[in-house]
């Protein structure tokens, strides 16, 4: 069960995510959650829209 | 009901009177009830509630008999909105057994809630709501206001003593907890 203190960490990364353009999100979230695969999974869950940038050639 | 015990008790509630409170809630709850009651005679085919119209017109009701301070106002919306949250809740489960399972979704007014047109499950969005308030009650005081009193977000703000900014983050991130919740409730 989720705990309030998650709660508000998984909501930091959402606000943040939220207000990104989709194709920026994937990149936030590599950022913001690093090597927290579970608060990646955590945020993934709400489905927020994202789109893979094209990759720099 | 006495609109003057409704002025006084909201002053001894800003003092910090808990009992007010107590005593408040039933007196403000069966005037919603009868302004509920009013509008669902009325309701189309369709049951919109305008649950806007609703608490505004019963602030106004309360308001003109005994003019409420602005921080009183705030603390009317306060109750009102949980008010109207536990009347259409109270009134989908009705409907609900009414129907004997045959469902109960309404649709509310679209312009504050989650997404356009979409019929919702109030006895869904009561549990989860439930849920929030575990997690962050403040989150759950601003769905209350914006949704079951379609307050806006500066509306929110000053009632709440917190900036608009905070609002927004706040409503965006429980809309999509909420979404996410009610997607995983069973039918």
């Amino acid at each position: 069960m989720m705990t309030p203190e998650r709660w508000n960490q998984v909501k930091c990364v959402l606000q943040e995510a939220l207000e990104l353009a989709p194709d920026q999100r994937p990149a936030f979230l590599d950022r913001a959650c690093s090597t927290d695969h579970s608060l990646r999974r955590e945020v993934e869950s709400f489905s927020l829209p994202v789109t893979r940038s094209a990759p720099v050639s | 009901m006495s609109y003057k015990s409704v002025s006084q008790l909201l002053v001894k509630w800003k003092q910090g009177d808990e009992e007010a409170l107590r005593a408040l809630v039933p007196l403000v709850c069966a005037e919603l009830r009868r302004l509920a009651h009013y509008y669902l005679q009325g309701e189309n085919p369709g049951h919109t509630l305008e649950s806007t119209a609703l608490v505004h017109e019963a602030y106004l009701r309360l308001a003109e008999r005994s003019p409420l301070q602005l921080q009183n106002r705030a603390h009317f919306f306060a109750v009102a909105s949980h008010l109207m949250r536990q009347i259409l809740v109270d009134y989908a489960r009705h409907r609900h057994s009414a129907k004997r399972g045959g469902g109960c979704k309404l649709t509310l007014d679209e312009a504050v809630f989650l997404s356009r047109g979409r019929d919702l499950d109030l006895v869904a969005l009561d549990g989860t709501l439930n849920e929030l308030s575990r997690l962050d009650t403040q989150q759950r005081k601003i769905v209350e206001l914006r949704f079951f009193c379609g307050l806006s977000i500066a509306e929110t703000a000053g009632i709440l003593s917190i900036s608009p900014a905070t609002v927004k983050r706040d409503w965006a991130t429980a809309r999509v907890w909420l979404h996410r919740e009610m997607s995983r409730s069973p039918q």
